[in-house]
């Protein structure tokens, strides 16, 4: 096959034994690859009401046909699982080095099942796939993890050739937040996939391959990358070729706070007064070293760091947007060294900063009305301490202490305090760092986003807010179901090739952009409408998947604050978000009955 | 003289330090002068940019492959990443070398410390890179042709990677 490599590596960690399957063509056409082609797998393989921690679940790590290419930004991987943070789909999306080099070995993905006697990593080198023991690994950091293998393979470079995806403690420990890390510092971050990944006693994937993957015509397929190198320099890409290389996706923290849509204080009001100190201007100003791009990316959005400040001090990377946001103005925080640190901690000990950050700025708003006493912490964890900011993270990663509580997600420790409206988050995850009552079409996502609360599934705050091939007034609610389904379907596509999804925040791109690779690099036609209809036919994949896991209408909902109370402060003062406009229409946009279950007529139009 | 671009050293430059990589000389003789001066194009690559995306490896490897293959393995250069201190460095192969080095240097440039290895372009036992896997075939970076028009230039969006031109003199 081209494109594909054709090889799905199944590893069965309860009996040490391993199969090579074929991939199959027709449904690599159907669902494209990476996030389509998992959850193609987890629906027929994976019964919806098994416990997400059992040996019942499987943990799959796809790629899509164009990772490892070269088409620019194609380095991505997806991490598919039933989650045990929200009970439904888990659909983890990450970059580096890690995809490409597992195609390179010949394989377009790996299915884990059951769940080894003892700690174990997977080692492959082409063809030679071993489980090895993890005993010595276990409780190390990711960091300390990937060193160690390295240097078990052989130092330096025979090592230095593995590319290695790893849990930390916070994994080992089953905490819900947990992630799984590459590559010391990419993250498959969201759904708690790397408590999943603990649950099977599975600590890392080493993989090295010096296969390659085909393309049908490589003088096309260079012909095609070098126009979409050309067309990310020019003006219209300014998102891509200018505002990511330079400050990362921070630049978003004085956009976003100016629009008055900042998440701070948990979520309390949408403007923060320290936004400028946390702001990507002032990390590029400050902590910033280098930039880095993951595999093919000329984005670059990477950005490794040093902390000066002797308190909180390390080095690394990050932070990006979503983390600046969640631990900086979420958590009251405008000391960039402690928002970088716990960074820094998640990246270590394999925490979910989107996660982390809501749990922390949850429990500081329990503190602070009072209802979490601060006898169950042990410290003061006031908005805007940074202390404790980066004590409660790291609590959080190793356990201990109120950590524990915490490792069981927001939901759990505002239910435990008796107030579970005070966690922001949607289907138990921790919401993105845009408050949805001053970007309706964006609450109507988070709203009906199939993994739990999500910026990434369909990123309305790029027409919105930075008004990226057409502004639409962020206040207004109609038409914003049509605009949020074509988001919704578009990317289920991009994240099914292996593209990153930054490539969509550049003026005019989109599914014409897309075609042209998948066709020279597969060898199949594809069209326009094909890879559309392949987006809907995932996102009601994952959907009917939930509804059997139980999810139901009342799941696709916001928290009370932002249905209730009116925005204090900013350019949306007074704004709520008003779902009940817009989730009727999109459920009839969808072809869903007034329950949001798909109709048997929409099923057999997507051939479901 | 052999293949002038592996005979020739042409520049790179790290923190302002300027190290020897490959070049392609064009023969131009000078009226005055009996030696022989030579227009050098040569790639210049410039540690403190490169944000080891690895464009440049499939760059090279889809303009070398004769399979329609992409594959880090088959280019001609390679980017050796620092994950601990995110610097990358983009190397061009060098010639094979039996012998490993019998010590470990480090260099100071621009308040870090590297290893060498890193920034070493030659194939050796320790560092066995640039050998076409299957084959075992040494690989070479021949500039992509004549004249010179190298792909992992072009697709080097971070400018690491650039084409230059300087004026050398040559071996007659």
């Amino acid at each position: 096959m081209n494109g594909w490599v054709g090889k799905v590596l199944r590893v069965d960690l309860t009996n040490e034994s391993f199969g090579v399957e074929d991939l199959d063509e027709d449904l690599a056409k159907d669902y494209i690859g990476g996030r389509g082609l998992a959850t193609k797998i987890l629906y027929d393989e994976i019964d919806p009401a098994i416990e997400p921690l059992s040996p019942d679940n499987k943990l799959i790590f796809a790629t899509g046909p164009l990772t490892g290419t070269g088409a620019i930004a194609g380095s991505r991987y997806m991490v598919i699982t039933k989650s045990p943070l929200t009970n439904c789909i888990a659909s983890s999306n990450s970059g580096g080095y890690f995809g490409p080099e597992l195609k390179y070995a010949g394989y377009d993905m790996i299915i884990f099942e059951g769940k080894a006697a003892e700690p174990v990593y997977l080692f492959i080198n082409d063809d030679t796939i071993e489980l090895r023991s993890a005993e010595d690994l276990w409780g190390m950091t990711t960091h300390a993890t990937e060193d160690a293998i390295r240097s078990y393979i052989g130092k330096p470079w025979k090592g230095d050739q593995f590319r290695i995806a790893s849990i930390g403690p916070a994994g080992e420990k089953l905490s819900r937040a947990a992630c799984i890390i590459n590559d010391k510092a990419r993250a498959a971050g969201r759904s708690g996939v790397g408590a999943v990944m603990g649950s099977k006693n599975l600590k890392a994937i080493a993989v090295k391959g010096s296969k390659g993957v085909t393309v049908t015509d490589r003088d096309k397929y260079r012909d095609i990358i070098r126009a979409s190198i050309e067309k990310n320099r020019s003006e219209a890409a300014k998102v891509t070729s200018q505002a990511l290389p330079i400050y990362g996706t921070s630049v978003l923290v004085n956009i976003i706070n100016e629009s008055g849509i900042l998440c701070t204080r948990n979520f309390q009001t949408g403007v923060f007064e320290g936004a400028e100190s946390i702001s990507g201007e002032t990390i590029a100003e400050t902590i910033l070293k280098r930039k880095r791009g993951c595999f093919s990316c000329p984005m670059a959005c990477g950005r490794v760091t040093e902390i000066g400040d002797p308190k909180f001090e390390g080095k690394g990377e990050g932070p990006e947007y979503e983390t600046t946001a969640l631990f900086g103005a979420s958590c009251g925080v405008d000391n960039l060294a402690a928002v970088t640190k716990a960074n820094y901690l998640c990246n270590e000990l394999g925490l979910d900063t989107i996660e982390a950050g809501n749990i922390v700025a949850c429990a500081m708003e329990l503190y602070e009305k009072g209802y979490l006493p601060e006898k169950d912490i042990g410290f003061k964890a006031n908005f805007g301490n940074a202390e404790a900011l980066v004590k409660l993270v790291e609590l959080m990663g190793k356990r201990e202490g109120i950590g524990d509580l915490l490792s069981e997600g927001g939901y759990a420790t505002a239910e435990k305090y008796g107030h579970p409206e005070l966690f922001m988050g949607v289907k138990k995850q921790g919401l993105p760092a845009y408050d949805p009552r001053g970007v309706q079409g964006m609450g109507l996502s988070y709203a009906t986003s199939n993994r739990g609360a999500c910026h990434v599934r369909s990123y309305l705050i790029a027409t919105e807010i930075l008004g990226i091939n057409l502004k639409r007034d962020p206040s207004a609610t109609d038409g914003k179901a049509a605009v949020l389904k074509d988001f919704q379907d578009f990317t289920a596509v991009i994240d099914s090739t292996g593209l990153c999804l930054f490539l969509s925040l550049a003026e005019g791109y989109g599914p014409d952009d897309v075609v042209p690779l998948l066709e020279v690099a597969t060898g199949k036609s594809f069209t326009k409408e094909d890879i559309m209809l392949a987006g809907e036919r995932i996102w009601n994949l994952e959907r009917l998947y939930n509804l059997k896991a139980g999810l139901t209408k009342a799941d696709d909902t916001l928290p009370p604050r932002f249905l209730k109370e009116p925005m204090p402060e900013g350019p949306f003062k007074g704004h709520v978000c008003k779902l009940d406009q817009m989730l009727p229409e999109y459920y009839q946009l969808r072809g869903w009955d007034t329950h949001g279950v798909p109709t048997a007529e929409k099923l057999k139009q997507l051939g479901l | 003289m052999g293949y002038p671009w592996s005979a020739n050293c042409g520049e790179t430059k790290t923190a302002g330090i300027i190290i020897k990589d490959i070049s392609f000389p064009k023969n131009t003789k000078t009226e005055e002068d009996s030696s022989m001066k030579a227009m050098v194009k040569k790639i210049q690559i410039d540690f403190d940019k490169c944000t080891g995306c690895r464009h440049c490896e499939t760059a090279c490897a889809l303009a070398h492959t004769e399979h329609n293959s992409v594959n880090p393995y088959q280019s001609r250069i390679k980017v050796f990443v620092d994950l601990d201190t995110g610097c990358s460095f983009p190397v061009i192969a060098g010639p094979y070398t039996d012998a490993k080095c019998t010590s470990r240097n480090f260099a100071i440039i621009g308040g870090q410390t590297f290893n060498t290895c890193m920034l070493c372009r030659a194939s050796c036992p320790e560092k066995p890179f640039f050998f076409e896997p299957g084959t075992e075939i040494p690989l070479k970076c021949d500039l992509c042709g004549e004249p010179p028009d190298p792909s992992c230039v072009k697709w080097c969006t971070s400018n690491a990677l650039t084409l230059i031109e300087v004026e050398e003199d040559v071996e007659e």
